[in-house]
């Protein structure tokens, strides 16, 4: 079901304001991620359209529907918890039917369908034991069924990878993904992953002061970053930001504006020429090299840089001239809004 | 030293040297008593201040099946535990999820209801006696509000038992209401937000979330109240000035182990009398074990 914040803020009782002014539309069957820093308002944003919050201002709207006034169960919300909260009591199976037991679905009905959903997570094999039983990625698998169960509107994640090691994390990332496509749900997840985010939503709304920096395609954000702090939020290694004094006139005169930072993605950052670019001078102090990834330590004047395509080839210890791409360099103003390049309105 | 070695003797013996200190004391004041008390309770011919031992056999037990003040004694013990576990539990946990949902106050009333087991049960007997009264009683008083005439609480033999129940339900209410909290305490609220948005009602919440969650406790207090109600005594003594009540109403099997050792001296009987008693405990006892290995969740 389409998601709709229509200039929602949230006041804390005691006065101070946490969200501000939210404004999007979450498009039906989408898999979105809310992606910030901590206290970036992201799970209190996930627990509004949940309803376990209200708004103190403002309307949602669930399709045509204004649920503002709901609470979470009228809204049909289907929530998996970072913990999971599964009941540990009760057995796989039992946990995927009790939302189907408290809205009296008869009991033929609820069995079938909660196999159904054991046999989608793929956890059927798995359904008489408890919760305590199972792998993290198990109890995971369980708590999406079991907030699947009633069919919800939509369904909400809060941090659902945090509790599981690395390669569990990839693998149900990917699970997560197939099971949002296979039933067409309209999912929102909560990370602070910004890998997590890329790989799986096919949208990215990035938080932080309460505030909505960015909602975007995760190619959108990466390549085309509204700020300075979507910029260095999105990338690994982060953006190198450098004071735009470091740079000659000509370089701050092809931004439109008055230009205080310029940003620079590592991976923009070469020895070689390929495309159009602003050119540096700087000292390479180290390559090295991990698997198929390169990393070498770089300054510019005094300022420390990161870049991963500076190639073994580069001289070490003396001035070099480097090469930033410009599709990579990024500059801003005093306030950390993003400056176009001259002539390019887009 | 290596764990998965066989231990030698004298490891073995060091051991025991570690819990020797306990195990002295274990064996002085629990075991010996409770074998000589077995012992005991084969003795029909005995000199309690010379401990000569006259005569064995089960003469004792014959005499306990036969007397129709045991059987009494027996039957009121078991209305007694039926009467007041169930509703001790029952009650001390309603009050205890109240008290959780109260903020404000809710310390003093932990203090109140904490009262009754930090006061000794002669002062609370005094008090209840006092409630009890027939012409000046409280509980009368109330009672005549719904119209129902005044009861002589603690001289009609009849409600001798539910007088002497109400009082044993008050005052064990305070620290089972304690252990109560500490279980709903240690219930994982994350578990009643997943409950609510699976559709669930507070009552729903209560039964299939807190019951199976708290259920270790109240095995535990289930079983203490089981063993605590069977050993009854202290309360009717009080309750009844030294008496088991009008017309032996109040009889339970402790006091009848009390008046038969201490009244009458006749040792063996009153030790037959606590090995009945020890293995009506230890079949409730099995039977409460077993039901819990079904419905109680760790």
């Amino acid at each position: 079901m389409e998601v709709k914040f229509n200039h929602v803020t949230l006041t804390y009782p005691n006065g101070v304001e946490v969200l501000h002014d939210m404004d999007f539309d979450i498009t039906d069957g989408q898999l979105v991620a809310l992606l910030g820093p901590s206290g970036g308002g992201k799970s209190t944003t996930l627990n509004l359209i949940s309803g376990l919050l209200s708004a103190t201002s403002g309307n949602i709207y669930f399709g045509d529907k204004d649920v503002t006034k709901q609470d979470a169960l009228e809204r049909g919300v289907g929530m998996v918890f970072q913990n999971y909260a599964l009941y540990p009591h009760m057995t796989v199976l039992d946990n995927i039917i009790f939302p189907m037991k408290m809205a009296k679905v008869d009991k033929a009905t609820r069995k079938q369908r909660a196999l159904e959903l054991a046999e989608l997570v793929r956890v059927a094999d798995q359904i008489n034991k408890k919760p305590s039983d199972l792998s993290g990625g198990q109890q995971q698998r369980v708590a999406i069924a079991r907030a699947l169960a009633k069919s919800p509107n939509i369904l909400l994640l809060d941090e659902p990878l945090s509790n599981l090691d690395a390669r569990l994390r990839v693998e149900m990332r990917e699970e997560i993904r197939r099971i949002q496509k296979e039933t067409g749900v309209t999912t929102v997840f909560v990370t602070h992953d910004q890998s997590e985010a890329m790989h799986v939503a096919d949208k990215i709304m990035l938080l932080n002061d309460g505030r909505i920096q960015q909602y975007d395609a995760p190619q959108s954000l990466y390549e085309n970053p509204n700020n300075q702090f979507v910029a260095s939020f999105i990338g690994e290694p982060a953006l190198n930001m450098v004071p735009a004094d470091q740079f000659d006139e000509e370089v701050r005169r092809l931004f439109d504006g008055d230009v205080a930072t310029i940003g620079i993605r590592a991976e923009s950052l070469t020895n070689e020429v390929k495309e159009p670019a602003i050119k540096m001078q700087a000292v390479v102090h180290e390559v090295l090299s991990f698997g198929r990834d390169r990393q070498a330590a770089i300054s510019v004047g005094s300022q420390q840089l990161v870049a991963t395509e500076v190639t073994t080839a580069a001289p070490l210890e003396q001035e070099t001239t480097l090469f930033a791409a410009l599709s990579g360099v990024y500059a801003f103003d005093q306030s950390g809004q993003r400056l176009p390049l001259r002539g390019d309105h887009a | 030293m290596m764990n998965n070695q066989k231990p030698t003797w004298k490891q073995t013996l060091k051991g025991w040297l570690y819990v020797l200190p306990m195990l002295i004391i274990v064996a002085i004041f629990s075991l010996y008593p409770i074998v000589s008390s077995l012992a005991m309770s084969f003795y029909t011919q005995y000199n309690f201040f010379t401990n000569q031992v006259m005569a064995l056999g089960f003469d004792n037990f014959k005499y306990l099946w036969e007397d129709p003040l045991f059987h009494s004694a027996v039957a009121n013990t078991l209305i007694f535990v039926v009467g007041v576990v169930p509703l001790e539990i029952i009650i001390s946990l309603t009050v205890a999820v109240l008290l959780n949902q109260i903020k404000v106050l809710a310390g003093f009333f932990r203090t109140i209801y904490f009262l009754p087991f930090v006061t000794s049960i002669v002062a609370i007997s005094m008090v209840w006696k006092w409630i009890y009264n027939k012409d000046a009683g409280l509980l009368n008083y109330f009672l005549s509000f719904v119209g129902i005439h005044p009861i002589d609480w603690l001289n009609d033999p009849t409600w001798a038992l539910p007088a002497l129940i109400i009082l044993a339900i008050w005052k064990s209410l305070g620290f089972n209401i304690m252990l109560f909290l500490v279980a709903l305490n240690n219930v994982d609220k994350r578990l009643y937000s997943a409950a609510t948005l699976d559709g669930a009602n507070a009552w729903n919440r209560f039964l299939h979330v807190t019951v199976p969650m708290i259920s270790p406790m109240t095995f535990l207090i289930a079983v203490n109240a089981v063993i605590g109600s069977f050993k009854v005594f202290d309360e009717i003594f009080s309750l009844f000035g030294g008496q088991a009540g009008p017309g032996n109403a109040a009889m339970t099997v402790v006091f009848y182990l009390y008046r038969m050792f201490y009244e009458q001296n006749k040792y063996g009987i009153a030790a037959a009398a606590g090995v009945v008693l020890f293995f009506m405990i230890l079949i409730v006892t099995l039977l409460q074990t077993w039901f819990s290995k079904k419905h109680v969740h760790y």
